[in-house]
């Protein structure tokens, strides 16, 4: 694909991926994260020079055998001050803006 | 209908009993919990926080995973499952993605209606969200619980094998026995520890490749999964006759309305961005824990049918109905083990205590007779001192009462032969005509001489015995 | 300039001990310091006055009965704002969290306050710890002590400084790609990371999750090396933290490094190095070489790659990682939203600046459907290559010595706009990290200018004891580490 196409597109990505993540930018900003995004992806194709066949691709730098929890109780104690740190409470709860159906 | 065959998929997702939650120490057992009281910063999300895997949790997993006959993976990843809602505290859901932990296995189904194996695709670990509550009082605000965050689940995937709302109901059935059988469920839809979502499409009759599929979700009884099912697929048809097209979406059942309904929302393809979770290494499973917990695993319902048929005598189709609820079959258990005749009581519970049951939710736990007071009373009839007659009405007065004792009351049956003898005779001698007729042929006037008995004794003759004299006494 | 402030950490604990000073004495001056002299650098957040006076009072107690010493009883503190610190504000310096107290304390924050440390305040970073340069904070950038129009660094900024200038006799703070290394470089003070997973990660705001790793900045490496010995240690609440025992760094700093072998890799020393950064680190080769080290040419052949493998998996760690800023527990919501995704977009929108914006685009981008496997993936395999590189190269050397940063501490302004100029400022740091390996900056120069020139030494997992004895060797034959503008 020609860089130019790829740079288009990465510009209309960048708008999809803002709402995946709940980010608004106004035009100003916009067009600023539009031009590091094209730059910072388009540095990456650095990548594809590397010979990566058969090779295992690492998630954990340092492989622990992690201890699994045993299935025993141990309140927080402190839900009361959780609950507080919340900018919007009802009674116990916690409130947000009215929720029309399910994410699921 | 036939003209199109239907293909279903179930996906159930099940809370496990466990004590703690799953990636963290909070309660996990939410009955009677005040809202926000089982959190701590871990499962509210809080900066800073990291997730610990619940070894029991694990273990459940993999009781689950043997017993439906699947692969148990000795390495498995959990992975983070990325979108925003208020019930979602870190703003992704610790799951499992392309590396679960248990691969194939099958529920074998065998009810009334249904004798069919459906094949499982997958079974994985991960954690539920919390809940959104609409109406605390507030048209524009919704409310938030944490409480169950964190609670393990498990997702257990079938392969698109059903094809009928009546399969998919038993295979919801069955499977739930299997979680509550291992007691890692308490299999109750109405509270929400077991969910069911169904994938339905139509194809024409003979076609292999299937048609577009909707899916359906948080249906909350086995009805409501049967009758959702048969609505989509008529719906479905119906779309299909018309030249049009069926859309691939999520639909809402409206219990009320008896139909599915559009989501008001528009619905975004979902990009989850899966990828393996950072702070949690990948599960292992030694071999040795899959075989201990190989071991440790209770008898399941048809292993304990067929004990029943071959140590209690009993027949296959009753031994398949008390061992359809683990807690049922227990029962029946503790009634031979206090005495009765394994067949009387098998009887009894099948036709008089599941009558009493029908319409309760929670069967079995419901009933206020103890085993050993149901022994207590078969016994009585087995040794004539009351009749079956007379039992049955004492045992519904003892289930209304919820009564501690068998009281037999003013019942007593009069099991004295040649007290009855001298009643059969005075009957006899008192009915001639009857006496001729019998003699003559019409045995049926048998039950006129019963009657009569009956009347005598006020109820209370040993009917066996009042049969035996008369068949004697009238030839 | 309080003299009780030029003072190292060994010594203060020392003398604390001998009764020389009171915690409550010494905490006072402290603050008065941190009141006076801080505006002029900018390196702290939060000052908790009350709770050091208060901390300092108990430390006082322990330190008469003389029960329970610790190496860190009442010896005043302050740690980048990144740790959650129980009833003290933690910002992470980013508005969305700019109110946030929290109710709970991290693992290595339990731990201070455990062994009785007095906590004088939070420092300054990098916004949730994204940044060269300690010029993407909320609260302002950070001014280096020894030159103020020049970064002190980032993402540690405010830790490196603070330690330059005399305002904590040592800190910590942490390293994903850098963030400890690089700032402790351009501050000219010794700053080590730790091999992933021997710090608690507990309580420590994430950024990127397989990277991130605690670790102490001070003026000389005996501090560096108490520090490390009061935070290591397994913790059941990480489970990425690994289970080995902690040894006694104090006893391992022999100064003895004779017949020890250290490896200059070749890619490390190309073109883009300051003539000067190499100069300083190529001489403190020759010092290691009198000292009785073997010296060896090393190849670390996929180096070039590091930058752009990291700012990949780090970005797409740290959108995950940052999608529980939304406004609904706690943080910053913005007022009046209407409904919910307004509610998501306009709490996030103002909450967080610009470079972070940008990491979590492009982290979600790489995630995303389609791109995974040209992106994410094929990063996590090039980071399997560098690992590798590493691992081959210490199989014949007990560490490598490497320059910290490419240049000398850059002006403030000069590349806060370009961010691949920015991020080629890890380029020596970041390798490491993704191998998951110790590292270990420290002084080895001063430019003609007068700028602190860093050199770093990276080692084989878990020997941290190995990479501090080096260090203690090299400080002991050379003076850099006592050239810090203690007075800022």
């Amino acid at each position: 694909m020609p860089k130019d196409k790829r740079k288009i597109d990465i510009g209309a990505a960048v708008q999809r991926m803002a709402k995946l993540a709940r980010l608004g930018f106004d035009e100003g900003s916009l067009a600023a994260i539009e031009r590091k995004a094209k730059s910072v992806i388009g540095y990456f194709d650095e990548l594809r020079e590397v010979d990566t066949d058969g090779i295992e691709p690492t998630s954990h730098a340092v492989f622990v055998e992690t201890e699994l929890r045993s299935d025993e109780v141990k309140p927080s104690g402190i839900e009361g001050g959780l609950i507080d740190e919340a900018p919007a409470k009802d009674g116990p709860y916690v409130q947000v803006p009215r929720v029309i159906e399910g994410e699921g | 209908m036939s003209k199109y065959e239907a293909v279903i998929g179930l996906e159930v997702h099940a809370q496990l009993a466990t004590a703690s939650k799953m990636f963290c120490a909070c309660a996990s057992n939410l009955r009677g919990a005040e809202p926000n009281t089982t959190i701590c910063p871990v499962c509210t999300g809080q900066p800073g926080t990291l997730p610990v895997v619940n070894g029991g949790a694990v273990e459940m997993a993999i009781k689950v995973g043997l017993a439906l006959g699947c692969s148990i993976q000795g390495r498995s990843v959990f992975a983070r499952k990325n979108y925003f809602y208020p019930d979602l505290p870190k703003g992704y859901q610790i799951s499992q993605y392309d590396k679960p932990l248990c691969h194939g296995g099958s529920v074998k189904v065998r009810t009334k209606d249904t004798d069919k194996e459906i094949a499982l695709i997958r079974i994985h670990l991960e954690e539920d969200a919390g809940k959104l509550l609409h109406d605390y009082g507030h048209p524009e605000q919704s409310h938030v619980d944490f409480n169950r965050c964190g609670v393990p689940l498990i997702e257990i995937v079938s392969g698109p094998d059903m094809r009928s709302p009546k399969e998919a109901g038993d295979y919801l059935r069955t499977l739930r026995n299997v979680l509550v059988y291992l007691g890692v469920c308490e299999g109750n839809l109405q509270e929400g520890n077991f969910r069911c979502d169904a994938n339905v499409s139509i194809r024409p009759a003979g076609q292999k490749e299937l048609g577009t599929r909707t899916e359906m979700k948080n249906l909350n009884s086995f009805k409501a999964v049967e009758r959702a099912l048969a609505y989509e697929i008529e719906r479905q048809t119906k779309v299909v006759d018309g030249g049009g097209k069926v859309v691939q979406e999520t639909r809402l059942w409206n219990d009320a309305a008896g139909r599915t309904e559009q989501m008001r929302t528009k619905e975004e393809a979902h990009d989850y961005r899966y990828f393996p979770d950072p702070d949690l290494m990948p599960l292992i499973v030694p071999k040795e824990w899959v075989e201990r917990v190989r071991g440790s695993l209770p008898e399941l319902a048809g292993a304990k049918a067929a004990r029943f048929v071959a140590e209690h005598g009993i027949k296959e189709a009753d031994a398949a109905i008390l061992t359809d609820d683990r807690r049922l079959a227990d029962y029946f258990e503790r009634v031979v083990t206090a005495g009765a005749p394994a067949v009387k009581a098998s009887n009894w519970i099948i036709s008089e205590l599941m009558r009493e049951l029908k319409d309760t939710e929670e069967g079995i736990a419901a009933c206020p007779i103890r085993p050993g007071h149901l022994a207590e009373l078969i016994k009585h009839i087995e040794d004539g001192k009351i009749s079956g007659k007379m039992a049955k009405t004492i045992f519904e007065k003892m289930y209304q009462d919820g009564s501690d004792k068998v009281d037999l009351g003013s019942f007593s049956q009069i099991s004295d032969t040649s007290e009855i003898e001298s009643i059969v005779d005075k009957v006899i001698a008192d009915n001639p005509k009857q006496l001729e007729q019998y003699r003559g042929g019409k045995t049926a006037v048998m039950g006129y001489f019963v009657g009569q008995v009956m009347k005598a004794t006020k109820g209370k003759a040993n009917p066996k015995i009042v049969n035996e004299l008369l068949k004697k006494k009238l030839k | 300039m309080n003299e009780l402030c030029k003072k190292g950490l060994a010594e203060t604990s020392r003398l604390l001990r001998e009764g020389e000073f009171k915690s409550i004495e010494l905490t006072e001056v402290y603050l008065r310091e941190i009141e006076s002299r801080d505006p002029a650098i900018n390196a702290f957040v939060t000052v908790c006055a009350d709770e050091a006076m208060a901390a300092a009072r108990a430390a006082d107690k322990r330190l008469a009965e003389g029960i329970d010493i610790a190496p860190l009883t009442g010896v005043p503190l302050a740690i980048k704002d990144i740790f959650v610190t129980e009833g003290v504000r933690t910002t992470c310096c980013s508005k969305i969290l700019g109110d946030y107290v929290p109710p709970f304390d991290g693992t290595v924050a339990s731990k201070l306050k455990a062994q009785g440390a007095v906590l004088t305040g939070k420092l300054n970073m990098d916004e949730f710890a994204m940044g060269s340069s300690n010029e993407y904070s909320a609260f302002g950038p950070v001014k280096n002590p020894w030159d103020k129009e020049r970064t002190p660094g980032g993402s540690s900024g405010g830790s490196a400084a603070a330690a330059a200038a005399g305002l904590t006799p040592a800190t910590l703070g942490t390293d994903t790609g850098g963030s400890i290394r690089q700032p402790a470089a351009f501050c000219g003070v010794v700053g080590l990371k730790p091999t992933y997973g021997r710090v608690s990660r507990y309580g420590i705001i994430a950024f990127a999750s397989s990277l991130d790793q605690v670790g102490p900045i001070a003026r000389d490496v005996t501090d560096c090396a108490i520090m490390l010995g009061a935070i290591a240690g397994h913790d059941p609440r990480d489970a990425t933290s690994i289970p080995a025992p902690v040894p006694d760094y104090l006893e391992a700093l022999t100064g003895d490094i004779k017949g020890r072998t250290i490896g200059i890799p070749e890619e490390y020393f190309v073109e883009g190095i300051d003539p000067e950064v190499e100069a300083a680190v190529r001489g403190a080769a020759k010092v290691l070489e009198r000292l009785g080290a073997k010296v060896k040419e090393v190849s670390l052949p996929h180096t070039k790659y590091a930058v752009a493998c990291y700012y990949i998996v780090a970005p797409a760690e740290a959108s995950a990682n940052l999608a529980r800023y939304d406004g609904i527990r706690y943080g910053h919501r913005a007022k009046g939203a209407a409904e919910l995704d307004e509610l998501f977009r306009r709490s996030r929108t103002e909450g967080f600046g610009p470079e972070v914006a940008l990491r979590i685009v492009v982290g979600t981008y790489v995630l995303s459907s389609g791109y995974y496997d040209a992106y994410y993936l094929k990063a996590q395999r090039v980071r399997t290559l560098i690992r590798d590189d590493f691992l081959d190269a210490l199989g014949g050397c007990d560490a490598i010595l490497a320059p910290a940063t490419p240049t000398p501490p850059f002006a403030l302004g000069e590349k806060a706009d370009d961010p691949i100029k920015m991020y080629l400022n890890d380029i020596f740091t970041i390798p490491a990290s993704l191998a998951g390996l110790p590292g270990l900056a420290m002084p080895c120069g001063v430019t003609k200018s007068g700028l602190p020139v860093g050199m770093q030494l990276i080692g084989r997992p878990l020997d941290e004891a190995g990479l501090l004895n080096i260090g203690h060797a090299y400080e002991r034959a050379t003076e850099w580490h006592k050239k810090v503008p203690l007075d800022g």
